[in-house]
């Protein structure tokens, strides 16, 4: 008896370590990578504006801190974080534009105070939708914004909403509408992807509620587009543009993403406001 | 009492695995990297085989539904699965949506005689982040050449473009309390940037 209990002791400590199987997913097979093995996957090194691109808005972060705690070359660095292509910078047959001081202010400030941006920092996006109102084309504007949970999650969420002028111009309030209770959480890296799954969620749920969270966000413009959507007035088409917002100290930098063969494109920025300093 | 003493014991064994979601160090989410990498790569193999017009039909198809299959399937809506979606912009300004399935099926009906499909050594993966759904979120990015050639094997379309692919790994504490493998990556919405025509098209 005593030593089955001893036994049955081993077998329980022993099964705590069974959730350790399968760290690794198991190789795939299929059998149409079999029956077409004479289609060979042709392929070629990277060019080198694809290394150059900053792919991603985490890759920006790192650019930026990394030329920040270069000990040289880091002002080179930084004005590689700009959008070169952006006439108000200075080039050849542009004249001087004050954007250009701005530029030259914002990195003696970062050089100097050393400051960087934190991965998990304020993080805001604007975007521009092509939508049909009343069968008309037009563009809705909305704001977002990426929050953090304490247990270390993100997630993106509507928090202003630029209604197309069509609809702002009725001088009718928006009926008062049905929103339902469904909470929907737009991914950590749905800016990546041009919100591609907001623009699904509007055309499921016709409706801007569940992406809303906050209820003072709910103002006149987004009732009305709200009502828009839920009766049919209004569908969504496609996200045709995108901008990323980042703080740096006092300083808020506007990116674009600027798809072209050249080391300077990517996530880019596009515009610098400094703000009032407390 | 041996049975009781077996039911104390399973019952008890259980109660570690009834824990939150666990938080994955830099070590895992570096693996999810590496295994999105290997995902990425099934994906272009799926392309390729999917515009290759030398092979039968039935294989293309199948070619088809692997490519689906790399894709999480989304909440029920009206009865069906919805798979995400993929939004070409090209250069002249238009910009379209579709959901991945179509994307692929017209791939693979593409008029052209004879497609070619060239990848870069280029494919990144970015870091994982948590989302709210307790899985972890990453963004792979890789560059494609498409050419579309006739009998002679003229061009007469050609492009090189940038695709974004969102990346979800599934949590782990799911998977393993359905009794399956822990490390589970699914892609979900592209965005596809037509970035320049090939010379001579």
């Amino acid at each position: 008896m005593a030593s089955t209990i001893t036994r049955l002791w081993v077998f329980t400590l022993l099964i705590p370590f069974s959730g350790l199987r399968a760290q690794v997913a198991p190789t795939r097979t299929d059998a149409t990578r079999q029956a077409a093995g004479s289609t060979d996957l042709k392929r070629r090194a990277a060019e080198s504006f694809m290394n150059g691109q900053i792919k991603h808005v985490s890759d920006f972060i790192d650019r930026f801190n990394n030329a920040v705690k270069a000990e040289n070359g880091s002002e080179n660095a930084l004005g590689a974080l700009f959008n070169e292509d952006d006439p108000r910078l200075p080039g050849s047959g542009r004249q001087h534009h004050p954007y250009a001081s701005q530029v030259d202010a914002f990195v003696q400030s970062v050089w100097a105070a050393k400051f960087i941006i934190p991965k998990r920092g304020t993080m805001s996006a604007v975007i521009g939708i092509k939508v049909r109102c009343d069968s008309t084309p037009d563009t809705l504007k909305l704001h977002l914004r990426k929050d953090y949970t304490t247990d270390s999650a993100a997630y993106w969420h509507i928090v202003r909403v630029i209604a197309p002028a069509r609809l702002l111009e009725e001088k009718e309030n928006a009926r008062k509408m049905q929103t339902s209770g469904t909470h929907a959480e737009l991914p950590p890296n749905a800016n990546e992807v041009s919100f591609l799954p907001l623009l699904r969620g509007l055309n499921d749920y016709q409706s801007m509620a569940p992406f809303t969270h906050c209820m003072e966000c709910r103002d006149t413009a987004w009732e009305k587009v709200e009502s828009a959507l839920q009766n049919g007035r209004m569908t969504t088409e496609a996200v045709v543009s995108n901008k990323i917002y980042l703080v740096a100290r006092y300083w808020e930098l506007e990116l674009c993403e600027f798809i072209r063969e050249k080391e300077n494109s990517g996530w880019l920025i596009s515009d610098l406001v400094e703000k009032t300093k407390p | 009492m041996m049975k009781y003493i077996y039911i104390f014991l399973l019952l008890f064994s259980g109660i570690g695995r009834l824990h939150a979601q666990p938080e994955m160090d830099q070590k895992r989410l570096a693996e999810f990297q590496k295994l999105t990498q290997q995902r990425v790569n099934d994906l272009q193999l799926y392309i390729s085989l999917i515009a290759d017009k030398s092979l039968s039909i039935e294989q293309r198809e199948q070619a088809v539904e692997l490519a689906v299959s790399l894709f999480e399937k989304d909440y029920m809506v009206n009865g069906k699965r919805r798979t995400p979606y993929v939004q070409v912009s090209r250069r002249n300004g238009t910009i379209s949506s579709v959901p991945v399935r179509i994307y692929f099926k017209n791939l693979m009906n593409v008029k052209f005689d004879k497609v070619e499909i060239t990848y870069y050594d280029a494919a990144v993966v970015s870091e994982f982040e948590k989302g709210t759904d307790g899985n972890y979120h990453a963004t792979a990015t890789y560059y494609q050449q498409f050419k579309g050639m006739d009998k002679k094997g003229n061009l007469l379309y050609g492009s090189r473009d940038r695709k974004d692919i969102r990346v979800t790994a599934q949590s782990a504490a799911v998977y393993a309390q359905a009794g399956k493998e822990d490390l589970k990556i699914f892609f979900g919405d592209i965005t596809v940037r037509d970035t320049v025509p090939i010379p001579g098209f």
